[in-house]
């Protein structure tokens, strides 16, 4: 399984911005980071998951025939 | 073994003398025990039987010798072999059993000793070489107490001593012809003794407990152990000497010296340590954690078979990216804090869209809304703030941690996509959509969260009403609810049916002649900041607008609730989003305006949530299982065709209770900072952010 490039390189900027702003001295930096820190990860997660997809909704085709393969991975 | 036998020959108490030697037989039966073969157990039984019969009539003479003569000390003692003629038999009889001299039944052991450990490996024979260097000790030490206690010793005068009587010196006397009669006799012990040895498995040719078994060399060793213990006896002023310059240091002395340079080490190492810098902590943490990592990563190389990353899902992906970084790096950049938190929030912003290009619009709302509330929450709290930042920091700090930072953003990067590329298993989502499917649903994510993992959402919803209603009540020390937040002048058919509070106001305005309802009411009522804001602070653009959308969005909410079986949507989604309705109102009409919009404690909420959740969880065991969910299709009368669940009452209760704490949060951090910041004020005006 590939990752995408772009949620890495996105998720790396963040958690070294996150992990700089937690390492400073000013309590509002420290708790900005701890949020930007948060984003990052949330991104990891995401570039984890593997290809972008259909959201996991089956709303264009009708209940009863709602067949795995319109929602090929629903998100994390 | 060897260290107490050694420490016995110098001492000059005749009890100290023993016990020592007692130590120095523990050895030799701990050597016996932990060897763990038959013949081994056999000959620690019969030394440990051995030990008893000729240790217990010793240490009772010394007892006996101390009565008479009214010392121990070997030094003082003279000439009591002629004296007390008996007591000098017993003791010589228990102690020739200590120093193994046959017939008695120390020989016994001691030979079954030698001969196990013989048989035994290269260990059990450097096992063996001490124990006869133990044993040459032992006869020299049994040679010192007896000569000690019953010679007759040049320069000094005879020991004066009472008359022992006959019944004081039985119980020593039987156990020393115990001794004598057990050393013979020692084959009728094989029973008794065997059965522990016999928890072993027998060897070929297991040992037999006998007096006499041939001229050996375990005899030979024995004879070696006399004669060494009868030349060290020989020069006792030597070894004394000896023991004593070797004895530089008590072990009493050691250990404390021990204890005291350790703890002067914690001290120390503790004050090296816990600077009680934060940033300190977490440097030294994370790269802990990094070098790990990194060392891992190095050793392993685990990259060789993972596929290069492609660029992007999509164009639009990337793009976004970019823009995110950008928002995170200008985050580290700003000098003002609101521009910081604005920045932080923009990372946030750009997370959210990520996963809609991810294909998650779930998750994507949910981020949007706890973006927003956080952002306002900061902003809310930050007024109190000075404006920028004090930026006192040296530049080795910043030479640090710019690349603690840059490693550990680019090792977890690293990280995800080695393991990433090691994924091997099939994705649960076709496992989930067919779960959802066969359930009648459409919305995957809503389904896991309020059906297949509720237990999740159930404990997770109790973890943040705690946590909520903890903080906002440890921010300010006293009581959550405030009645003093009520609102200046009452406003007619705000909320019709709104509450106590609401209705009382309206009856009392009703019968002072005033219009009520929103298209009857003037102005200045319609908005509270109207009479609660001074002018200077008003932005009446932006409470009209908050006024007219806080339905609209309070109804948006509602459908976002109930839409989140077939449409991303659900109560965590729908809370925050009337949260924020309620939020504009406050941030355009200031905590009147907010008052009044919730004339409920949002406690109530929170636990009217929290109860309604776990009722529906805990209505499921009417069914069997906790969280059974109840479904119902029919037709309504002018829905149409309906589908009703229990699920979305839990939904509601989940609704509810994040409603709850978003305001709880909004009033604490809101309005009882505007009303710090009244009192502090010269002029008592109502605050805005």
């Amino acid at each position: 399984m590939t990752v995408s490039l772009s949620l890495l390189v996105a998720a790396a900027v963040l958690n070294a911005v996150g992990a700089t702003l937690l390492l400073t001295r000013s309590l509002t930096r420290i708790l900005l980071g701890a949020v930007v820190l948060g984003n990052g990860v949330n991104l990891l997660v995401l570039a984890a998951t593997g290809s972008a997809g259909e959201a996991p909704c089956s709303t264009r085709t009708s209940s009863a025939t709602a067949s795995p393969t319109r929602c090929p991975r629903p998100s994390p | 073994m060897l260290l107490g036998g050694w420490r016995a020959l110098r001492l000059h108490d005749l009890k100290l003398v023993l016990a020592y030697g007692t130590v120095s037989q523990l050895g030799l039966l701990t050597v016996l025990t932990g060897a763990g073969r038959h013949d081994t157990g056999l000959a620690a039984t019969a030394m440990i039987l051995g030990h008893a019969l000729f240790k217990a009539p010793l240490f009772l003479v010394t007892g006996i010798v101390d009565h008479a003569t009214g010392t121990r000390d070997l030094r003082k003692l003279s000439g009591l072999g002629r004296r007390l003629p008996a007591v000098c038999a017993v003791a010589v009889l228990a102690g020739a059993s200590m120093a193994a001299v046959p017939p008695l039944l120390g020989f016994s052991a001691k030979e079954a000793a030698f001969q196990a450990l013989l048989d035994g490996s290269t260990g059990d024979r450097w096992a063996l070489a001490a124990a006869v260097v133990g044993s040459a000790l032992t006869t020299a030490y049994t040679l010192r107490y007896l000569w000690g206690a019953f010679a007759r010793k040049p320069g000094l005068p005879d020991t004066t001593a009472h008359p022992v009587p006959a019944a004081f010196l039985a119980p020593p006397a039987v156990l020393a012809l115990a001794c004598l009669v057990l050393g013979p006799g020692v084959s009728w012990l094989q029973g008794l003794l065997g059965t522990y040895a016999g928890q072993f498995p027998a060897p070929a040719h297991p040992y037999h407990l006998a007096l006499w078994h041939g001229a050996g060399l375990a005899l030979g060793l024995s004879g070696a152990a006399w004669a060494g213990g009868v030349l060290l006896f020989l020069a006792a002023s030597p070894v004394t000497r000896a023991g004593q310059r070797l004895a530089w240091r008590s072990a009493d002395l050691v250990f404390g010296r021990m204890l005291l340079a350790l703890e002067r080490t914690a001290l120390q190492c503790t004050g090296f340590v816990q600077r009680g810098s934060l940033s300190v902590y977490l440097v030294t943490t994370m790269s802990v954690v990094l070098a790990g990592q990194i060392a891992v990563l190095v050793a392993d190389e685990p990259w060789t078979d993972v596929p290069a990353p492609r660029l992007w899902d999509h164009p639009a992906q990337a793009a976004v990216a970019l823009l995110t970084c950008a928002a995170a790096l200008l985050c580290l950049g700003v000098r003002r804090r609101m521009k910081a938190v604005v920045f932080a929030g923009l990372t946030g912003y750009g997370t959210a869209l990520l996963f809609v290009a991810q294909g998650a619009p779930d998750l994507a709302l949910t981020q949007f809304c706890v973006e927003t509330v956080s952002m306002i929450v900061f902003v809310l709290v930050l007024r109190r703030m000075p404006v920028r930042f004090e930026e006192n920091f040296s530049r080795w700090r910043r030479l640090l941690r710019m690349p603690v930072a840059l490693a550990g953003g680019a090792a977890v990067a690293v990280v995800v996509w080695i393991m990433a590329g090691h994924r091997r298993a099939d994705s649960a989502g076709a496992a989930m959509v067919e779960e959802t499917a066969h359930h009648g649903l459409k919305d995957v994510v809503a389904t896991i969260l309020v059906d297949l993992r509720a237990w999740d959402t159930m404990g997770e919803s109790a973890v943040l009403a705690a946590a909520a209603i903890g903080v906002t009540s440890l921010i300010y020390l006293h009581r959550r609810a405030d009645g003093a937040e009520q609102p200046v002048l009452p406003l007619p058919g705000d909320h019709p049916h709104a509450g106590l509070r609401t209705a009382w106001r309206a009856s009392r305005y009703e019968s002072a002649g005033l219009p009520t309802g929103d298209e009857g009411g003037p102005e200045r009522t319609w908005l509270a900041a109207s009479a609660t804001l001074a002018p200077e602070r008003r932005s009446l653009v932006l409470e009209v607008v908050a006024r007219l959308i806080f339905h609209p969005v309070l109804v948006l909410s509602v459908y976002l609730l109930l839409c989140a079986e077939n449409l991303p949507g659900g109560g965590f989604v729908a809370g925050l989003t009337a949260g924020v309705a309620f939020i504009a109102r406050y941030l355009a009409g200031g905590r009147h305006e907010l008052a009044d919009a919730v004339p409920f404690k949002p406690g109530v909420f929170t636990g009217l949530g929290l109860f309604l959740s776990t009722g529906v969880a805990l209505g499921g065991l009417g069914e069997g299982t906790v969280l059974h969910g109840w479904t119902w299709h029919g037709h309504l009368p002018v829905w149409g065709e309906a589908h009703l669940s229990t699920a979305v009452l839990f939904d509601c209760g989940v609704y509810l209770l994040v409603l709850g704490v978003v305001l709880d949060i909004v009033r604490a951090l809101g309005a009882r900072i505007d009303r710090q910041i009244e009192r502090a004020a010269p002029r008592p005006e109502a605050g805005r952010a």
